[in-house]
């Protein structure tokens, strides 16, 4: 099959054209978030994504002013408005949802397969467009991470980089939390809620990799199996979806239920990298940051495959800079918190020369 | 007179030297792999481009053990570094100086390269086949709830 010629640029454009036709249609939304220090507006043709795409955010919600980046979602069931035919061919779709040959320095393009998800930034002119043919398709987890590639692609030249960890931490510093689906990042993150330690994310965290690294409270979202839930019964209550158990994970909006358990940010003291042992106690220990290393980095680029080098090395200045540490977590929940909560007031002591 | 010599695939793989451990992906499959102890020696050597035999030379004086012990011991680690396109070969001029290895030797032990694999299910995928009359992906109609 051969594909109809328009440069990425030119693409982008006829889709930014299609969101006008749809919002036109449907009905102009916008909401302004300021994510890591950057202002960003999400606009929305209709209402069937915004509260998809908004909740996660919610703690970050901005005063009105210049955004530096707008990102227009709409999908084509709900605003009855087509999207643009394709202008490559199927065999360019890769499964890291790259457009193979379709994407250039100023222009970056997505398509999961699968997930039925579309997603391009053009750098020049600070525009992305999320679009999917219907509202009903979308994973469900997608509520869970809004924005989470087309901030990577976007904050490709900064300091700042998704990186898939949780977070925990106070005013004065934390600890990022590495490891790939399953390692217990959630398990480890919600455990610290009601103890000194603030939660920043269970899943993926904005993080500011040098000079000093610091992470921002991305998502305020947290995410359980049912075998996680059960271990926290006193958040069954919170869950958003209760109804959709038999086929999405637990998620919490803990903006909405659990705000106070919240924190916008701190500087990272250090890496932990969990590891479930079956004993009852849990403990600490020193690691390399070599660990660090590869906790993050291949389960980051995994699911951020573009510009995976200069992913790496961000990863790299991240590891580099913080100290690693193998967290030996037991069965007994309330020892976690506390293990960590002593760690990071010695790292934050030591940090801030008290 | 020539010979042949192992060096990195750069830029398709990049590496970076922890204070234990070597990190190198290779940025084509997006595979992680760790090289620790000797292994992280051997691959010092290599980033300065190297014949086996002078690896297996440079390592045997190291260690003080005999050549022909320590060239069977590196054949399986380099033959999986070649395997996994980390590492080419070469020819080149016959004189290549070895990387001189800083620090104390530890003790000896079979090279050993670990491999980060998480790539496997995303390249497992299936081919598009079908799209709709707009030309995207066709709708399989059991994704819509």
């Amino acid at each position: 099959m051969t594909a109809r010629v328009a440069t990425p640029a030119e693409f982008v454009e006829e889709a930014e054209g299609c969101f006008g036709r749809a919002a036109n249609a449907a009905g102009l939304h916008t909401r302004t978030f300021e994510l890591g220090g950057h202002r960003i507006r999400m606009q929305f043709a209709g209402t069937r994504l915004l509260d998809q795409m908004t909740r996660a955010l919610a703690h970050c919600v901005s005063t009105e002013g210049p955004a530096e980046l707008r990102v227009l979602f709409f999908d084509t069931e709900s605003t009855r408005t087509p999207m643009a035919p394709p202008a490559w061919s199927p065999e360019q779709y890769t499964g890291g949802g790259q457009i193979s040959g379709f994407h250039n320095e100023r222009v970056e393009t997505s398509y999961q397969v699968g997930w039925d998800v579309f997603q391009c930034l053009d750098r020049e002119r600070g525009v992305a467009v999320y679009w999917t043919p219907s509202w009903r398709v979308l994973p469900w987890w997608e509520a869970s991470f809004p924005l989470r590639v087309i901030l990577h692609w976007w904050l490709r030249d900064t300091q700042l980089q998704p990186v898939h960890a949780a977070a925990v931490g106070n005013a004065d510093g934390g600890v990022l939390i590495a490891g790939p689906c399953g390692a217990g990042k959630s398990t480890t993150a919600l455990s610290c809620l009601g103890s000194r330690l603030k939660y920043a994310g269970d899943d993926y965290s904005l993080v500011r990799v040098a000079p000093q690294p610091y992470v921002h409270c991305l998502y305020n979202t947290a995410k359980l199996d049912p075998e996680g839930l059960s271990r926290f019964p006193h958040l069954a209550r919170r869950v958003a979806n209760r109804d959709r158990l038999d086929r999405e994970k637990a998620m919490l909006f803990l903006n909405e239920s659990l705000p106070e358990a919240l924190i916008g940010g701190f500087p990272v003291r250090a890496v932990m990298v969990p590891e479930v042992t079956g004993r009852r106690d849990t403990a600490l220990e020193p690691a390399a940051q070599s660990l660090a290393m590869l906790a993050l980095a291949p389960t980051t680029t995994k699911h951020l495959p573009s510009e995976r080098a200069r992913t790496v090395g961000k990863l790299v200045r991240l590891t580099k800079s913080a100290a690693c540490y193998r967290l030996l977590a037991g069965t007994d929940l309330a020892q976690i918190p506390a293990a960590l909560t002593n760690l990071v007031e010695r790292l934050n002591g030591e940090a801030l020369g008290r | 007179m020539t010979r042949e010599v192992l060096y990195v695939s750069k830029p398709k793989v990049i590496s970076e030297a922890f204070e234990d451990e070597v990190v190198a992906i290779n940025l084509e499959t997006g595979t992680y792999f760790g090289m620790g102890g000797t292994a992280k020696e051997v691959w010092t050597l290599i980033e300065g481009e190297i014949t086996v035999d002078a690896i297996a030379s440079a390592v045997a004086e190291r260690y003080k053990r005999p050549h022909i012990e320590i060239a069977a011991a590196l054949q399986p680690f380099t033959d999986s570094l070649l395997a996994h396109g980390l590492v080419a070969v070469k020819t080149a001029e016959a004189s290549v100086p070895a990387t001189q290895l800083a620090g104390e030797a530890g003790i000896w032990e079979t090279p050993k390269l670990t491999v980060y694999d998480d790539m496997k299910d995303l390249l497992l995928l299936d081919p598009i086949h079908d799209v709709d009359e707009t030309g995207w992906p066709a709708r399989k109609q059991d994704s819509v709830s």
